[in-house]
């Protein structure tokens, strides 16, 4: 039997696979991949031998240095990137979760200064498994299931 | 000192919270002195404060500075919606330091990145008071001649209270501290500050009551139910009557 691709294969560009199914948005979001001008593939609830199920994005003509795509580390701690070129895989990446989160994830606390004004938000990664990362500004942890991006 | 701002009770070494208690010490001995003279130093309360307030005041006046400033957000250009950002920023064209006091977590630390003069947190929210951290750490090195092996009784609201935080962050920088958390399960010390214990290999204790155990204190630490940090008075209602220190003590 031929085998068939969910989402079509790109020319040129990014896949980023094993992204759990809950996370797929949220890697859209932190990637600003709905603002892209360039084709954008997405598949989710996909079959997977590792994970049940699993999301994909292929993104054309698009490659990211690793900090760019750490960002994803927190909500798809396995996610992998491939950079493909002419059809071909020429690179397969992991990504890594960031020391520091910049800008893209709110904190938790309703207190916090950052939740009042027009503050960019920071944080300290302190602990990877789970993820826990304390606020710049109030000090406050944010865990793993608390993780919400701006 | 290595740093303009005092932010966080977090910021400091052991050394150098053993230099303040040195400087403490001559200071109390010989209280008015000229440090301050020709400096301007804003005092922004955008929380109501007695003790605090007038403290500071109190001090930037033995030292010989001059003091502007507001006591009531009220009375300040917040009221009709100016950021903290602005606010610092212009008042740190006409003042030489910032004390501040805000009831947003966070907020001094931010203000010490937009300011262009150091900045003292006065208190922000539930989260920090290192001035009043390093009067308490003074009193116990006072009455205890020392910081080492401190039996630490912390009595109240262990979970808005920001003094009992940043006093318990302060106190696991030295030798042996045990640390006695009494309080009602709703106000009991938050997870966060037992994790940071453990994994600095500290003792600590939780009571529901102290009447049999307080022979053993160095310290009691008393504080009283931080009242402006419930969301829902019916929460605080609740707790008017559990606690050793209730809502309506100072």
């Amino acid at each position: 039997m031929q085998k068939q691709l969910n989402v079509s294969a790109i020319k040129d560009g990014t896949v980023i696979d094993h992204i759990p199914t809950k996370a797929l948005f949220k890697v859209i979001q932190i990637l600003r991949l709905d603002e892209f001008q360039n084709m954008v593939t997405f598949g989710n609830n996909l079959d997977s031998k590792a994970m049940g199920t699993k999301a994909i994005v292929k993104i054309a003509n698009r490659f990211f240095e690793d900090e760019e795509v750490n960002k994803i580390a927190l909500v798809a701690p396995n996610a992998k990137l491939n950079t493909i070129k002419n059809y071909e895989v020429v690179e397969k990446r992991v990504v890594q979760i960031p020391e520091q989160v910049i800008g893209y994830v709110r904190c938790f606390n309703p207190k916090c200064i950052t939740n009042a004004e027009n503050v960019t938000t920071k944080f300290q990664i302190i602990n990877v498994k789970p993820i826990e990362m304390k606020c710049f500004y109030c000090e406050k942890i944010t865990y793993e299931n608390e993780i919400k991006i701006k | 000192m290595s740093q303009k701002s005092l932010i966080s009770i977090t910021d400091f070494s052991k050394e150098e919270y053993l230099k303040i208690m040195e400087l403490s010490a001559k200071f109390e001995a010989n209280p008015n002195q000229s440090l301050l003279k020709g400096k301007v130093i804003a005092t922004l309360f955008f929380e109501p404060s007695t003790r605090t307030r007038l403290s500071f005041e109190t001090a930037i006046n033995r030292l010989g500075g001059k003091i502007i400033g507001f006591s009531d957000s009220n009375s300040s250009s917040v009221s009709k919606g100016e950021s903290l950002h602005d606010t610092i920023r212009m008042v740190s064209n006409y003042a030489d330091m910032i004390i501040m006091r805000h009831p947003l977590e966070g907020s001094a630390r931010y203000a010490a990145e937009v300011s262009d003069v150091p900045v003292i947190n006065a208190g922000d929210g539930a989260n920090q008071h290192p001035s009043q951290t390093l009067l308490d750490m003074y009193s116990i090195m006072k009455t205890q001649n020392r910081l080492d092996d401190i039996n630490l009784f912390m009595v109240g609201d262990l979970k808005y209270g920001r003094t009992v935080h940043s006093l318990l962050m302060a106190m696991s920088q030295f030798k042996n501290p045990i640390f006695n958390f009494v309080a009602p399960p709703e106000l009991a010390m938050p997870d966060e500050y037992k994790l940071f214990l453990s994994q600095k290999g500290i003792c600590y204790f939780e009571h529901l009551e102290f009447n049999d155990i307080i022979n053993q204190a160095d310290i009691i630490y008393m504080t009283r139910v931080q009242k402006e940090r419930f969301i829902a008075p019916a929460d605080l209602t609740k707790l008017a009557n559990c606690c050793p220190c209730g809502p309506t003590i100072g």
